[in-house]
């Protein structure tokens, strides 16, 4: 079910100054895409690798993509039109487990994007709590209000919602113990963070790492990560993993 | 010309393979990983990711890097140990209609000797080949690529316990492979792999810090292709047993050009990370050029390089 196959640019959109969504053809794949998943996407030429992405959404016969501009494979991305073609492998990967009914879902910077999927093949059931530098890093905010039960926006300057970040605006707001699950995306000190929050809790906890990865398939061993049953593969075991396998959370 | 009529197989070692294409180790898993992408069966032969006695964590990330025209990698050899290989990977292996080797290595004189006997042992590995040349290891025993005494020394070791065949996997980090391919001939090796990466390096210019945890890595990728092309010319000229080339092809050109310069087969790596069905569809090209050409049998490709005679050293 893993292709490769060649996919037209429908449409790019800039969100912020440096977030874009990126929008891909894919009729023949798209009912087998799951949230937490992700496509390795040919940047441009000039890279020999592919670039793993995890899925915005996927509706309508569309893949979509939401990335932020970081380094060059990013760069050139930004830089591809509507009608060009793009070489891409997947659906690769876990996903995140599917969840019963409600559920907390924690997003940091451009964590949002599998979070995003996440919200909307779950629509009314996510407590989001979404957290960036500023307000300038908060995108989508009327796309994310109409998919989740409940949005808290947190900036770390306070300039939009409530100041501080995503786990802060979390953890406060449940002094207690929330009866449901956690998903997160984000950088790796958060998801730490909250990993250790949660297994303290007790509640289950689910987390999408990344790693710089060659292959996306389990072959090169490049995106290991150290489980409580030893090294495990980020791309084929994960990148969704229970917060309870992670050494360090 | 007939398709049909096309002879693409190839003799290596006594081994016959269906077609000259390989997978090169580390770039293929044990195999299973690319399963689901076409019949593993289609390959000419297949070499798993190197195994060792016990099991191996390989180094910390970031393990890869991309570099112009190529990657480093420094993996660290990681890899589930060779009892598992047999008991867990290796019965997947065996159902398909190719040949599997087995790359093996050892981080001491007699893990190299217990690892070698336990996979010529296994049913279902049909050759082994020996990585004495991976530059990601600081282990003492990388020398034993690089000193002549100590290889001789654990080559004749190896030879005397195993009786598949042999392939030795040469480094391209020395001063003249030609010494090193009579060398492995001369310790009785059945064949040549070659090249493996060659030791490079990247750096973060802001951070000022290396791109790999590993401080370096082995550069692979179409960036060490004329490298390799060279030394499997080089290396098939002063010796005659068969020499598998290696190092940066991405397609059936790329393979040609090693074939031409004197490899018996090819084995294909870097590019499985780019597009999982590299490997056949550079058998499918082989096939092309050889209908195009009017060559009914890879033989006539293998070793058919004219080079000019008025060329000097530079």
């Amino acid at each position: 079910m893993h292709r490769l196959f060649k996919a037209r640019i429908v449409q790019t959109t800039v969100l912020s100054g440096s977030y874009r969504l990126l929008t891909l053809s894919s009729e023949e794949y798209i009912r087998h895409c799951e949230a937490g998943q992700f496509f390795m996407l040919q940047t441009g030429s000039e890279f020999l690798l592919k670039r793993p992405f995890s899925i915005f959404s996927h509706r309508g016969g569309l893949l979509y993509f939401l990335y932020c501009i970081r380094g060059k494979g990013t760069k050139r991305l930004s830089e591809l039109r509507e009608g060009d073609f793009i070489e891409v492998l997947g659906p690769l990967g876990k996903a995140y487990p599917k969840p019963a009914g409600d559920f907390i879902a924690l997003a940091g910077g451009s964590g949002i994007a599998s979070i995003y999927c996440l919200l909307e093949d779950n629509k009314g059931k996510g407590h989001l709590f979404y957290g960036a530098k500023e307000k300038g890093d908060i995108v989508l905010a009327d796309s994310l209000e109409k998919v989740s039960k409940v949005l808290t926006i947190a900036t770390e300057d306070g300039s939009l919602g409530v100041k501080g970040n995503a786990l802060e605006a979390l953890c406060s707001k449940y002094q207690g113990d929330p009866p449901m699950p956690i998903y997160a995306c984000g950088p790796k000190q958060m998801l730490m963070a909250v990993s250790r929050w949660a297994l303290d809790k007790g509640l289950p906890c689910y987390i999408s790492l990344e790693e710089h990865m060659a292959c996306g398939v389990g072959a090169c061993l490049s995106c290991v990560v150290e489980t409580r049953e030893g090294l495990k593969g980020i791309c084929k075991d994960g990148p969704i993993f229970s917060a309870g396998e992670i050494i360090g959370a | 010309m007939n398709d049909n009529a096309l002879n693409l197989s190839v003799e290596i070692a006594g081994l016959r393979l269906k077609n000259p294409v390989m997978t090169a180790s580390g770039t293929f898993g044990y195999g299973e990983e690319y399963a689901e992408f076409f019949d593993l069966s289609r390959l000419g032969a297949l070499v798993v990711k190197g195994l060792s006695l016990r099991p191996k964590r390989g180094n910390p990330t970031p393990r890869i890097a991309e570099t112009a025209s190529g990657m480093l990698n420094a993996i660290g050899l990681q890899n589930i140990g060779v009892e598992e290989f047999i008991g867990k990977k290796l019965p997947l292996l065996r159902s398909f209609d190719t040949v599997i080797i087995a790359n093996f290595f050892g981080d001491t004189f007699e893990e190299f000797i217990d690892t070698a006997e336990a996979l010529d042992r296994a049913e279902g590995v049909h050759a082994l080949e020996l990585n004495i040349s991976c530059p990601n290891k600081q282990q003492g025993w990388v020398s034993f690529g690089s000193d002549p005494g100590l290889m001789r020394e654990l080559l004749g070791a190896i030879r005397a316990v195993v009786k598949k065949p042999l392939i030795v996997k040469l480094s391209p980090n020395t001063a003249d492979i030609k010494q090193a391919a009579v060398l492995a001939q001369e310790c009785g090796a059945d064949a040549l792999s070659l090249i493996n990466t060659l030791t490079g390096m990247a750096i973060d210019i802001r951070r000022r810090v290396p791109l790999l945890a590993n401080n370096t890595g082995g550069l692979s990728g179409p960036a060490i292709k004329p490298v390799a092309v060279r030394m499997v010319w080089e290396a098939s000229n002063v010796v005659s047993i068969p020499v598998i080339g290696m190092g940066g092809i991405m397609n059936s050109s790329d393979a040609l050009e090693f074939l031409i310069a004197g490899a018996r087969a090819i084995a294909v790596g870097t590019a499985n990370f780019v597009n999982p069905l590299s490997t056949v569809q550079i058998i499918e090209g082989l096939e092309r050029f050889m209908s195009e050409e009017g060559i009914g049998d890879i033989q006539d490709i293998i070793g058919s390089l004219r080079t000019y005679n008025n060329a000097r050293s530079c």
